[in-house]
């Protein structure tokens, strides 16, 4: 066990010493990750064809690539790079390794709202993601009042579950708005557990807005962020407003949050994942955390998308599910390993 | 007292943040330019409260703090942060953050949001860091500290934020004899060498004694007697406020204080 242990210690030294380089092992792994995902699926095309077919517009598969793979592969990079951040974000703020959007009501949330886009005004795709932050934003306001009482949050469970009460409410107006409008609204079992199937160049651009603004915002506020880190008193000693900066970054989460739900659906665990794994290779500083927290969680979701149209080929899985089997044990060990 | 007033509570009453007695009661104090004020008392006396007050955390419910003569929560945040820093009880900070980092978050009061502008940045975390002797350990992590090396990290962290004022609450608790005295040490090399004034709670009367220009004791909420520690220290107050028969006597290096027995325990404190 122990010498397991320093052997993967040793291994990965170089990388731990100098966390410069995880920028570029995880950028290549995403490149590796997003042609993968060009050349597998229901139809395997090798790398040539590919290349052709890409070229050249008379190419029978140019419309296959250029229509169905493109686009899903860049939605699924923004869906996991705005699950991971927002999943990142969503700790800091409640000072809680635990906290994930998906897990605590704020992507059912704009999930709700969504919904009720989708089916009162069809033709509104553009109303879809501020509907969608609109209802995650009140979903983690309402979260963060009830398990806030007096100066912190108490304790890892307080702010889970009243996230889980707040989400079964959510998923019954879920479930109750599927059934009542089903000629309208997408299934109720692709939704909750987050698909990627059918997404086209519309779903990239409902999602690029809200990626963009989200991350370089994210991004703006490395210093706070650090700050958020420390407890409110001594945050307030070297003059940060906390309960202001704590508003402000959970409408960060928020938005990014929402922009995966509007077009992905409830795709969970990745905000959970991805930025625990990143903290154990590079520390808790947001500067370096954030941008490997959406180069990991869209690496994440585009190998887990590949795994979702080919393993069971020709039947496509939802990707969430995949997410979840691997995410959900993980959560689990994360709970035992907290809980006294 | 030929002192300048810069820090100045007048008849402040303040509620800890979610408690539903007043920790402070009509409390006036004065602190001048320059000088090391020690606040000494009982567990439960309002030190820490009071010193949340000073620092513009707690809002006094009646009464007021004045900076320059400015109420305190007129001043920004981040402006009230160039000129008061805080240290409070036990920062926490979570694992991974390092030295380094940590000390760099006393320049956020300097630096703007966005971006990440700072001239005399670098060069306050390398002096403070040189000053508590913590340089060789600017790439450790927080948690790998022992509890002497986390106390001058935090130390350091104040002391890059460049403020003319430094409140300190507790910084000896649960440090051995040897790491009391360097922290004491430090404190002291606050007001020779960089001239700032010191507000600092501390449990030791003796090291209070030893440290301070003057001694505010507190009880039971409300200030029971201000002046130079030889003064407040009589044995009347050693009985009423702390609880035990004992002297402070004259030794060569200060001060030492000579602890008889409690005081009759029905005595109400």
């Amino acid at each position: 066990m122990s010498r397991a242990r320093h052997a993967i210690r040793w291994t990965f030294h170089p990388f731990t010493e100098r966390p410069a380089w995880w920028p570029i092992v995880l950028g290549l792994a995403l490149v590796a990750a997003v042609l993968l995902a060009v050349t597998q699926g229901a139809l395997h095309l090798d790398a040539t064809t590919v290349v052709r077919a890409l070229a050249d517009a008379e190419d029978p598969m140019h419309g296959l690539l250029c229509n169905v793979r493109l686009p899903r592969i860049v939605v699924a990079i923004l869906v996991g790079a705005c699950l991971a951040v927002a999943g990142a974000l969503m700790q800091t703020v409640v000072r809680n390794p635990l906290a994930d959007p998906s897990l605590i009501g704020v992507s059912a949330g704009a999930g709700v709202a969504g919904l009720i886009v989708i089916v009162a005004m069809p033709a509104a795709s553009y109303a879809l993601p501020l509907a969608a932050f609109s209802g995650a934003a009140s979903a983690s306001g309402v979260i963060l009042a009830l398990s806030w009482r007096g100066a912190a949050a108490d304790g890892p469970l307080r702010i889970i579950l009243s996230g889980v009460a707040v989400q079964a409410i959510l998923f019954a107006l879920i479930g109750l708005t599927t059934f009542l409008y089903a000629d309208r609204a997408p299934s109720f079992a692709a939704f909750t557990v987050g698909s990627l199937a059918g997404t086209g160049w519309r779903d990239v651009a409902i999602a690029v807005p809200g990626t963009i603004l989200g991350l370089v915002l994210s991004m703006a506020a490395v210093r706070p962020l650090d700050l958020l880190l420390l407890d409110d008193e001594t945050a307030c000693g070297v003059g940060l407003p906390v309960r202001w900066a704590r508003f402000v970054v959970s409408c960060l989460s928020s938005l990014l949050a929402a922009t995966a739900v509007s077009v992905a659906g409830l795709v969970g665990f990745v905000g959970l994942v991805v930025p625990n794994a990143i903290r154990l290779l590079v520390g808790p500083g947001h500067a370096r955390l954030l941008p490997l927290c959406a180069l990991g969680g869209a690496i994440r979701v585009v190998l887990a998308d590949v795994v979702a149209r080919t393993c069971c080929s020709p039947l496509e899985l939802p990707v969430g599910s995949l997410l979840a089997l691997i995410g959900g044990p993980y959560f689990l060990i994360l709970l035992w390993r907290r809980l006294p | 007292m030929n002192m300048v007033p810069i820090l100045r509570a007048e008849r402040a009453t303040v509620r800890p943040q979610g408690s539903k007695h007043d920790a402070v009661r009509d409390v006036s104090l004065t602190i001048g330019q320059g000088e090391i004020v020690s606040l000494v008392g009982p567990n439960g006396s309002g030190k820490s409260t009071l010193l949340a007050a000073l620092a513009g955390v707690l809002r006094p419910s009646q009464g007021r703090v004045l900076l320059s003569g400015r109420k305190i929560q007129r001043h920004g945040r981040r402006a009230l942060a160039r000129r008061i820093a805080r240290l409070p009880q036990e920062p926490g900070c979570p694992e991974g953050v390092t030295v380094e980092q940590v000390v760099g978050f006393g320049r956020h009061p300097y630096a703007s949001v966005v971006r990440d502008r700072d001239p005399g940045g670098r060069s306050a975390v390398e002096t403070a860091l040189h000053h508590v002797g913590m340089t060789s350990f600017r790439r450790r992590a927080m948690e790998t500290l022992s509890g002497g090396e986390r106390r001058r990290a935090w130390l350091a962290m104040v002391l890059a934020q460049q403020s003319e004022i430094v409140l300190l609450d507790e910084p000896t608790a649960a440090l051995d004899l040897r790491h009391q005295l360097e922290v004491l040490d430090l404190v002291r090399k606050l007001k020779t060498s960089f001239g700032r004034t010191v507000v600092i709670v501390l449990h030791d009367l003796a090291l209070a004694a030893r440290l301070a220009d003057r001694m505010a004791v507190l009880h039971r909420g409300r200030i029971y007697r201000v002046g130079p520690a030889v003064q407040c220290l009589d044995s009347e107050t050693l009985r009423d406020v702390f609880g035990v028969h004992a002297a402070l006597r004259p030794h060569p290096d200060g001060l030492r204080l000579i602890v008889d027995r409690p005081a009759d325990p029905r005595r109400r404190l």
